[in-house]
């Protein structure tokens, strides 16, 4: 037919497609699958300006965390009358609710934080899979604001929306001891370390607060030696279960080294309704750097709350241990980016728990598919939390350590943090280490909905509405 | 806001309705027009004369809806003057759309009824779209009514071009076959 022709035919294409081709359709989508395990280290190095010479010695313990401060529930066996037995579960329900309160108010005044971090961290790693994790890092710089003073402190503060340290004790203690958990099957532990270099002077009292409130382990060796970093790298391997192992290893501070400070997250926990390998199939993953072949973990009209947003839509995953895996896929013509630049993820993880929370969700049967991966990522966290506000910590001329130190002058020269997060049918595994270290839309119209991730997304391993794990896959 | 506004606003000859109109509907018009007349210049002013066509058909026209009725006046403004531009500038991106699309309707010159016989045609593609795929509909309007780009459908969709391309392969043949068993085409 001729042209002209066509273009007669083609104005008497109806109005109704005309209209709909203004927003592109929902993919046909596969069917599903789950998450596997998370481990995340952040460390902070923190070095002085001027060499300290000093013997090599191998690690000293100055001070060490107890035991979780976390009330077990009273058995009754262990009561001889019923009266002080209610007495004991009454006080047992006050502070696990006051735990709880705390941590909840906790996400919410950190929520800014969590969400401005995401986005700087995760969006700055051009193409490739980022991923950290917020409650490691929060830690970890809780931390250095407890051996740091004056503005050095007031600005990791100020970063978190908290008044003063003592606040900052609380509810560091509060979290630490919500996220702890470890039968040996389901583990979501933190473990928080600080290494000071031998000759260092150091306050005491300072350490054994790091102790208490942080439940960390203070140790004083020669930093910078290859024992040293052997000692480190253990620590770190025996609290992320082994899994950063490929990172651990490559410990090698610096001789003028004089703090490292190191915060882990391990958090491994199996699938509230695990997936069926049988169900599995083979698919392609449409990546940023290119299709890749993958495995799909697929479920079939499981019943869940679809949430939805004007840029993406997302279902959410519970695991055995109480805490939930989020996805969230982009919409058509949406970015990863786009998603962690919008707070509105942030507020849907943080409040879809609530009663009033998230009002986009609705109860729907969703074909599920899951692509199974392992994702690992380094992220440098510095240049992020200097545009954030946090800059004096890495100024040589104006950092402030005197709570821990009277030597000057200290400065932090680097904050990395690795993670890595593996699903699989079973569940989730994940780990996280930071490492500071100072040198001196639209509703769904249906009850049943495709759901398949195979392409860029974002993941959010929550316990509560305290994100431990934010991530993007984009590419397998 | 609303089309229903838009309208009214156009009823009160406000003209806060052509910048609510421009912020709704602009970027697509000007898509639309770049497709067909590939020059920005051309397709700028034919953007605005589209405004002002509408300013001056609403009253008394009130259509509902509205972003059809918008597109097509944008997409006609834009090829009438395709139309009144020099020959040189014919065979543009806009043309390979027109041409693959061509390809595969029946030619009907010896029709004698030609109005009928488009109309006709044009009822059987409404239905076989009607009956494909969300995802085909979409690229398929996007291609031949809109005149995008391969690139940038596939963008739009997170396809790679040639998943597109391959796509857009069979909905033509596709409705090749289905025109052919809606008796349309008499090959040899």
């Amino acid at each position: 037919m001729k042209r002209k022709h066509v273009l007669e035919v083609l104005d008497k294409i109806d109005d109704r497609y005309v209209t709909e081709t203004e927003k592109a359709p929902k993919k046909m989508r596969k069917r599903p699958y789950w998450i596997g395990a998370v481990a995340a280290v952040l460390a902070v190095v923190i070095c002085i300006s001027s060499f300290l010479n000093t013997p090599v010695i191998t690690a000293n313990a100055i001070a060490l965390p107890g035991d979780a401060r976390i009330m077990e529930h009273p058995d009754i066996d262990d009561y001889k009358d019923r009266e002080s037995y209610l007495v004991d579960v009454g006080k047992w329900d006050a502070e696990t609710g006051h735990r709880r309160t705390t941590r909840e108010n906790a996400a919410i005044s950190l929520l800014p934080f969590f969400t401005e971090a995401s986005s700087e961290f995760l969006t700055s790693q051009n193409n490739e899979n980022a991923l950290w994790s917020p409650i490691n890092a929060y830690i970890g710089l809780a931390m250095l604001a407890e051996i740091t003073d004056g503005d050095s402190r007031k600005e990791i503060l100020d970063l978190f929306g908290i008044e003063d340290i003592e606040s900052l004790r609380s509810q560091v203690s509060a979290i630490w001891e919500s996220v702890y958990e470890d039968d040996g099957n389901e583990i979501s532990t933190l473990a928080n370390s600080l290494w000071l270099k031998d000759g260092l002077n150091y306050n005491q009292d300072a350490m054994n607060n790091l102790a208490y409130h942080y439940y960390a382990s203070v140790y004083q060796c020669d930093l910078g030696s290859d024992s040293a970093n052997k000692a480190i790298g253990n620590w770190l391997n025996k609290n992320t279960g082994g899994m950063l192992k490929n990172n651990t290893d490559k410990i090698n501070l610096s001789p003028d080294t004089v703090l490292a400070l190191y915060s882990t997250l391990f958090f491994q926990a199996k699938w509230g309704d695990e997936f069926d390998s049988k169900n599995n199939t083979d698919g392609i993953f449409y990546g940023v750097n290119g299709d890749t072949n993958v495995t799909y973990m697929n479920k079939k009209l499981c019943p869940m709350n679809y949430y939805w947003h004007d840029d993406f839509s997302a279902i959410c995953l519970s695991l055995k241990n109480g805490s939930t895996m989020w996805f969230i896929l982009p919409d058509e013509g949406k970015t990863t980016a786009d998603i962690l630049n919008n707070e509105a993820y942030g507020e849907m993880v943080s409040s879809s728990n609530k009663e009033d929370g998230w009002k986009n969700k609705k109860d729907m049967k969703v074909n599920l598919s899951v692509p199974k991966f392992d994702v690992s990522s380094t992220v440098n966290l510095k240049d992020g939390l200097n545009k954030m506000g946090v800059t004096k910590v890495f100024d040589m001329e104006n950092s402030d350590f005197t709570a821990i130190t009277s030597d000057t002058p200290v400065y932090i020269s680097a904050v990395n943090q690795s993670a890595r997060v593996e699903i699989d049918e079973k569940g989730v595994k994940a780990a996280a280490y930071i490492e500071l270290p100072g040198a001196g839309a639209a509703q769904p119209p249906e009850e049943i909905i495709d759901f398949v991730l195979d392409r860029p997304f974002v993941f959010v391993i929550s316990k509560g509405n305290l994100p431990l794990f934010t991530g993007v896959v984009n590419n397998i | 806001m609303e089309d229903k506004q838009i309208i009214k606003l156009f009823f009160m000859r406000a003209e806060e309705a052509l910048r609510v109109l421009k912020e709704r509907y602009g970027n697509t018009l000007y898509r639309i027009a770049m497709n067909i007349l590939g020059n920005h210049h051309d397709a700028e002013e034919t953007t605005n004369d589209t405004y002002f066509a509408i300013w001056n058909a609403i009253p008394p026209k009130e259509p509902d809806p509205l972003a059809p009725y918008v597109f097509r006046t944008g997409r006609n403004m834009a090829l009438k003057r395709l139309e009144y531009l020099s020959a040189e500038k014919r065979n543009n991106s806009y043309d390979v759309s027109l041409d693959e699309l061509g390809a595969c309707l029946p030619d009907n010159d010896i029709n004698p009824e030609q109005a009928v016989f488009i109309q006709e045609i044009a009822d059987s593609i409404n239905n076989f779209l009607e009956q494909d795929t969300d995802m085909n509909r979409y690229i398929f309007m996007r291609r031949y009514w809109y005149g995008d780009a391969v690139e940038d459908i596939a963008k739009s969709v997170n396809m790679k071009s040639g998943a597109v391309s391959v796509r857009l392969n069979r909905i033509r043949t596709k409705l090749k076959d289905h025109l052919i068993k809606e008796g349309y085409y008499y090959e040899a």
